[in-house]
């Protein structure tokens, strides 16, 4: 049997005495595409966060691809094959698209002590900028693009390394309807041959990519299944109602 | 014109070339080869603290550290050449040549421990840092003698080695060269690191840390890596201002030239490439032409610095660079008259002040802007009172039209 993408155990993180994850597990198994719902607080950042390596857990144990990462630091993470986006996208405000791309695809063509101007590297850079649609937009600062393309490019910066694991936060979060449509469709071709965790509040996304729904309610999982599983659950739909008047349900 | 602009843009090190080689021809007749020395030597730290703030969102406080422990590597090695077999030969002199880099290695070698201490988090704790670490140094030299010299420093003799195709090193102009090569070369291992994902990767650091980590980066090396450069930079500064001078005292390493570095820096523009060399030049013409002309020098680089930071945060270089590319704004031309004014008046208020306090041994005339003045003679103060009023009135109104439009 091979090992799972993504395996978590029992995992605990206090965050200034609250706690915030409280005994979390799962498997995430190669080329699944796995959504992760809760209400506002429930720790699903947190959990990313951890997942990723920008917070270290009190407890418990986090595997990738068979590999104990527990504790590592992020970028040691990242090395190991898992890339993520964020819930806020995470840019380099002043710097161009083209150099957001040269950065994202810079473990893949050379290394840090190379030239960034060289062939190969200016083909990726226009491959990836095409497939964002952000090829007329090459030049422009990051701060200067619109919401939705500030979305896209925070999520291609994820998915332009190979990463064969994706972390996406809210990748739709602020996306019009059109614009959220039209993100999943891409998604869906990116994402192929990878495995997905996103956390995600819009339905008709998590109806639209994923195979199977986690559902995260006070630092705990409350329930794992298939989407259509997960929306029959009462228990699912107690927590939503008893939480916060937002249902997605 | 275009042709000019590229040159600036993407051939900097041909135009800085070009710059150092005709420099002696352009500007000999006003400056000797000493300043222009030190005018190198003050553009490579700012080019490298350039690195560390403009390009890495470093603040250090504590930069004069590498500059001067860039110098004692210098007189060190000076010293060390003239107690070996190679005083008095060719070998001697060329080993001279050499002295930048020993500057540079020493710098490099001393930031590599204290840069793991500074660099963990950027921002105030930076700052913080790097100012506790520059004092601490500069106590460590005036503690023991031993190495820095104490109070008096150590002086050390350029000029011991037998000439090598005419160069000995005792001519200034000779100086001057080997400031020039250090800075030319200095500025290519900066824009080869610009140009490198390192740079790339530096950039992304300074704006956004956690994504650089994500994209599977470490962003506390690179900024280890970043501040080790740029301290071997500063290092090789200082050793072109310790074979200028010929002594080194522990003042070098202390918080008042640490300020200098920032401060000029921030002055030139230190978003900008050119900014630092612009910096350099009005680093040593502060301290070197402005200071011989009035008392009040420290005065006015701290005037300029309030208004660059206020008016124009990019720094002189940010400025030239905005009013080269494209229109300038509206009625650029009473902005300048403006502060023309301003500056002028307060020129002259500032010196008679000044020359008002230390009446009893100055007396009461003086002559500035070719005019003669006294300090007794009312309107001799109305005038340039009401001319820097004038101009900071025309500023302000130009401020709020701005601000409308």
């Amino acid at each position: 049997m091979t090992a799972a993408a993504l395996q978590v155990r029992n995992l605990h993180i206090r965050l200034g005495g609250t706690p915030i994850l409280r005994g979390v597990g799962f498997a995430v198994q190669p080329g699944e595409r796995v959504a992760l719902i809760g209400p506002n607080g429930a720790g699903k950042t947190t959990l990313f966060q951890v997942l990723s390596g920008h917070l270290r857990p009190d407890t418990g144990q986090v595997q990738l691809q068979g590999t104990d990462t527990t504790g590592w630091p992020a970028h040691r993470v990242a090395r190991a094959g898992l890339a993520r986006s964020f819930q806020i996208q995470q840019l380099f405000g002043p710097q161009s698209v083209a150099d957001h791309l040269r950065l994202a695809l810079l473990r893949r063509h050379g290394g840090w002590w190379q030239r960034l101007q060289r062939p190969g590297m200016a083909a990726a850079v226009r491959d990836w900028a095409d497939r964002l649609d952000l090829n007329n937009r090459l030049d422009s600062p990051a701060q200067s693009l619109s919401y939705a393309e500030q979305r896209r490019l925070d999520v291609g910066l994820a998915l332009a390394s190979d990463a064969p694991v994706l972390l996406l936060d809210e990748p739709t979060a602020g996306l019009s309807r059109s614009e959220t449509a039209e993100l999943v469709q891409r998604l869906r071709g990116w994402a192929s041959g990878r495995t997905l965790l996103m956390v995600e509040h819009d339905m008709d996304v998590v109806f639209g990519l994923a195979d199977r729904v986690l559902v995260l309610v006070d630092g705990q999982l409350l329930a794992d299944g298939s989407p259509d599983a997960v929306r029959a659950n009462p228990a699912v739909q107690q927590a939503y109602l008893g939480a916060v008047l937002e249902s997605p349900l | 014109m275009s042709a000019l602009r590229t040159l600036v843009n993407c051939h900097p090190l041909a135009l800085l070339a070009l710059g150092l080689l005709l420099a002696p021809w352009l500007l000999g007749g006003w400056v000797g080869p000493a300043t222009l020395a030190l005018v190198a030597m003050a553009a490579l730290g700012c080019w490298s603290f350039f690195l560390l703030w403009g390009q890495g969102g470093m603040l250090s406080f504590g930069h004069a550290v590498y500059s001067g422990m860039g110098a004692y590597g210098a007189v060190w090695a000076l010293r060390a050449r003239a107690d070996s077999p190679l005083q008095g030969t060719v070998w001697g002199t060329l080993a001279v040549a050499f002295t930048p880099l020993a500057g540079a290695l020493v710098a490099a070698a001393v930031a590599m421990p204290l840069g793991a201490l500074v660099v963990r988090r950027p921002g105030m704790a930076l700052a913080m840092i790097s100012l506790a670490l520059g004092e601490l140094v500069l106590a460590l030299a005036l503690m023991f003698p031993g190495w820095s010299g104490g109070e008096a420093g150590l002086s050390a003799n350029r000029v011991l080695g037998a000439p090598l195709l005419g160069i000995n090193w005792a001519g200034k102009w000779q100086v001057y060269g080997l400031a020039a090569v250090t800075l030319w070369l200095g500025v290519a291992v900066l824009r080869g690191w610009m140009a490198s994902g390192a740079g790339a990767l530096l950039r992304a650091v300074r704006d956004n840390p956690q994504r650089v980590s994500a994209l599977g980066h470490n962003p506390v090396r690179l900024r280890w890596a970043a501040h080790t450069l740029a301290a071997a930079l500063a290092g090789a500064a200082g050793a072109v201002g310790a074979l200028v001078f010929e002594i080194v005292s522990p003042e070098v390493l202390g918080a008042q030239r640490s300020g200098a570095w920032m401060l000029f820096t921030v002055l030139g523009g230190a978003q900008h490439f050119w900014g630092p060399l612009i910096g350099g030049a009005l680093m040593v013409g502060a301290q070197v032409g402005l200071s011989g002309i009035t008392p009040a020098w420290a005065l006015y680089v701290g005037l300029l610095f309030v208004l660059v930071l206020l008016a124009a945060p990019g720094g002189v270089a940010g400025v030239l660079a905005g009013a080269w590319s494209g229109p300038g704004r509206p009625q650029a031309g009473r902005w300048w008259l403006g502060l023309a004014l301003a500056a002028s008046g307060g020129v002259v208020l500032v010196e008679m002040l000044y020359h008002w306090q230390a009446r009893a041994w100055l007396g009461h005339g003086l002559t500035l802007l070719g005019q003669p003045w006294a300090t007794d003679v009312a309107w001799h103060w109305a005038l340039p009172a009401a001319l820097c009023a004038a101009g900071l009135a025309l500023l302000w109104a130009q401020r709020r039209s701005g601000e409308g439009a």
